[in-house]
């Protein structure tokens, strides 16, 4: 029997080659960066024979991971208010992992280097066994959950809720406008690199303290994939920076990636590990912590400061701000309250705080509980179903609804941030001047004098409010289909308990008008407007109104 | 058009014609047999079956797909064979269901019901007619207006009527320049 050589195998690989001699291809994907062909080492040649084995047998475990919790009754022990929130988690994850796979035929095809081809295409493979296993995971929750409505609408949901649109825009991140800049600076650079730390390690590190571990199971699966799609990232940046043309919409583009990266991704995962657990131990991670740790300390100052000294631009101010918002600011706190205050119009239940969540938010975060503690004391009063409103639109709730911001998609929760500016023929309402600065200056044809036309534009109805302007809130949730199978209870619930009295119906939700403070921020006459925004930044935290007179 | 061939599949039992001018994959997608196929150019050996009985003549494929020691004990590439007289094939890999499941091949004369731009590069094309059945999924190629080229592109609806398209524009795209240039306007038929 012949020595099976690996050499030789790779060799053949590379005779297949990417250059096609027969056809010249079609450029579908366009750049505005310019990369000078430069051999690299294929990462992928050591790995080749042990990639599929070793992928076969990490599928081997998950598939026993899943026999085990079934049979290990997981389902019934599993704490629900973690439960909830996965339907809202899982929902959204397949479609970036996804966006991710499709993403790699832009690098593949605006990358002149034929051995960083490999390793992206086998990063395209493992994307696509991402999604699938994660919507797998979103399957076996749906038919052994004690309450499985909203885990069997999740591609609908996903699509036509206000929470699940800004995990879309995420997504679609990775594969629209220049190439470069969606497929490797927004997508490996920092996604990647980055965030996916919290997404796949600190947060399925939550879910085994609340006896789910079959997620961490699945996400550490597919983390142990992460490493190679760095170093995909790692190859073509270098690349990029060789070429010093490349250097300004590096800049551009890290500042853009990282904080849109940090509005959306922060806001979800800040809200699942520190608002979706019952384990309120003192020694167990906030959000904070598990961020300074792995984005502040392994990110920013492994990571990203050593590529100064080839030339990229980083943005520290960027970086900065980024923590304040979550340590100064309480963003965690801003965006959980709001998914809250929206009970009603999403497809899971969310269950009040209590005093024992209070002491923990209160030793993690001092003064907490004078900033929040009050709106969550109504939030629990305003869960019981006896005839008042739902939480958002109770008049004796202190909580200003928010503009949504036209980028991230995140409300601009922090009052005093949010920016406003009349682009494109329309007012728009940003959560902070980047987000602004992205829609306004980064995402254009032109860009500090160069033509940029590979460049994206921010496009769709991205404020969700404005799909439903003057409508009513019975007649939006039907719209959603967010109602049980007997057409009257809600999928949605402001507490954890299964006992059709205590649920909410359609008919509790008839009277309520849903506007859109777009809409109405567009008919205003400019005075209203700039006396309206003045109030609002006045406003906070927790969305309460302004004390005391206008400046 | 040349002489028609009987073919039988087995072991389920199927039987169809075609025509020795198309190879036989085609002949089954023509009928709205889904059999097992990935390439259609001889290259994957997805559509490798085995020939109990009949001659077939093969276009030109690659020797990993089929090799010669295969091919002289009796297997065949479907997508690539010929039939030179009735034939009764083997087939490998199927599922009963999802091989019965497709809709035959028809050409079709549509309207341009609308041409909508979504975003600045992605349009909407909406075409209306007599009805073309269609799984979700599938797609069609619609020949371009002045030309015998086709270019692709998979229904965005359900079926039941017409069919809407997302298509994206591309700068020097021979199709979608047609809908960005206002060159293909509504009221046009494809």
């Amino acid at each position: 029997m012949s020595r099976a050589s690996i050499t030789k195998a790779h060799d053949k690989i590379q005779e297949l080659s990417w250059e096609p001699t027969y056809v010249s291809p079609i450029e579908k994907f366009s750049t505005d960066y310019t990369f000078e062909k430069a051999p690299k080492k294929d990462p992928l040649k050591q790995v080749l024979r042990s990639y599929f084995p070793m992928e076969e047998e990490k599928d081997n475990r998950v598939f026993g991971a899943m026999d085990g919790a079934i049979r290990g009754n997981m389902f019934r022990q599993v704490q629900e208010r973690w439960m909830e929130w996965q339907k809202l988690f899982l929902s959204i994850i397949p479609f970036p992992e996804i966006s991710a796979a499709r993403a790699m035929p832009l690098t593949i095809g605006t990358v002149p280097n034929p051995e960083v081809h490999n390793g992206l295409a086998i990063q395209m493979i493992d994307e696509v066994r991402h999604s699938t296993i994660q919507m797998n995971l979103k399957r076996l929750y749906m038919n052994h959950y004690i309450d499985p409505a909203g885990f069997d609408i999740t591609e609908k949901a996903f699509q036509n809720c206000y929470a699940g649109t800004i995990g879309r825009q995420f997504g679609e991140g990775f594969i629209t406008g220049d190439a470069i800049t969606a497929a490797n600076i927004y997508l490996t650079i920092v996604a990647e690199t980055a965030f996916t730390n919290v997404l796949f390690v600190a947060m399925p590190a939550e879910a085994a303290a609340n006896g789910d571990y079959l997620l961490p199971t699945v996400f550490h699966s597919v983390q142990s994939d992460e490493s190679r799609h760095i170093s995909n990232g790692y190859s073509i940046i270098l690349m990029a920076l060789a070429d010093e043309r490349n250097r300004e919409l590096l800049e551009r583009d890290l500042r853009y990636a990282w904080w849109n990266n940090h509005a959306v991704v922060d806001a979800a995962i800040g809200t699942f590990i520190e608002y979706g657990t019952k384990d309120r131990r003192k020694d167990r991670e906030s959000y904070a912590e598990a961020w300074r740790r792995w984005i502040y300390d392994d990110y920013y100052r492994s990571y990203l400061l050593p590529l100064e000294k080839y030339g990229l631009t980083i943005p520290h101010d960027l970086i900065e701000e980024s923590w304040n918002r979550i340590w100064n600011k309480g963003y965690i706190h801003e965006v959980a309250q709001f998914f809250s205050t929206g009970w009603c119009l999403n497809y899971w239940r969310i269950d009040p705080m209590d005093d024992k969540d209070f002491e923990w938010f209160e030793f993690k975060y001092p003064g907490w509980y004078e900033k929040y503690g009050k709106w969550w004391e109504r939030y629990a009063d305003l869960s019981k179903k006896n005839g008042h409103a739902p939480i958002v639109f109770d008049g004796d709730t202190d909580y200003v609804y928010p503009h949504r911001c036209w980028t991230c998609m995140v409300p601009a929760l922090i009052r005093e941030d949010m920016v406003v500016d009349e682009v494109d023929g329309q007012v728009r309402t940003y959560c902070s001047e980047t987000c602004h600065w992205t829609d306004a200056v980064a995402f254009r044809g032109e860009y500090k004098g160069r033509q940029t036309p590979s460049m994206g534009r921010l496009t769709g109805h991205r404020e969700w409010e404005s799909m439903y302007h003057g409508q009513d809130l019975a007649e939006v949730i039907k719209d959603l289909g967010y109602v049980r199978d007997d057409g009257n209870t809600l999928i949605p619930q402001p507490h954890l308990d299964l006992d059709p009295k205590k649920m909410w119906t359609l008919d509790n939700m008839k009277g309520y008008t849903l506007n859109s403070p777009n809409v109405l921020l567009n008919a205003m006459s400019p005075e209203e407007r700039a006396a309206h925004v003045a109030e609002y930044k006045r406003g906070g935290p927790a969305g309460r109104k302004p004390t005391g007179a206008a400046a | 058009m040349g002489k028609t061939y009987q073919v039988r599949l087995e072991p389920v039992g199927i039987e169809f014609e075609v025509d020795e001018d198309e190879t036989v994959l085609r002949g089954a997608f023509r009928q709205g047999l889904m059999l097992m196929h990935g390439c259609k150019e001889g290259q994957c050996a997805a559509c490798k079956s085995f020939l109990l009985d009949g001659e077939v003549d093969l276009d030109k494929y690659s020797n990993f797909a089929l090799n010669d020691f295969e091919k002289e004990e009796g297997w065949t590439l479907l997508c690539r064979a010929h039939a030179q007289s009735d034939l009764e094939v083997e087939l490998i890999n199927y599922d009963e269901e999802v091989l019965r499941s497709g809709v035959a091949l028809q050409t079709q004369q549509m309207r341009v019901d609308t041409i909508e731009a979504l975003t600045p590069d992605i349009y909407r094309l909406v075409l209306s007619g007599p009805e073309l059945p269609f799984k979700p999924g599938q797609y069609v190629d619609i020949k371009i207006p002045g030309s015998d080229e086709v270019r692709s592109f998979s229904m965005a609806n359900l079926p039941g009527g017409e069919l809407e398209f997302m298509i994206k524009v591309y700068p020097e795209g021979k199709f979608s320049s047609l809908l960005s240039g206002g060159r293909l306007k509504e009221g046009d038929e494809v």
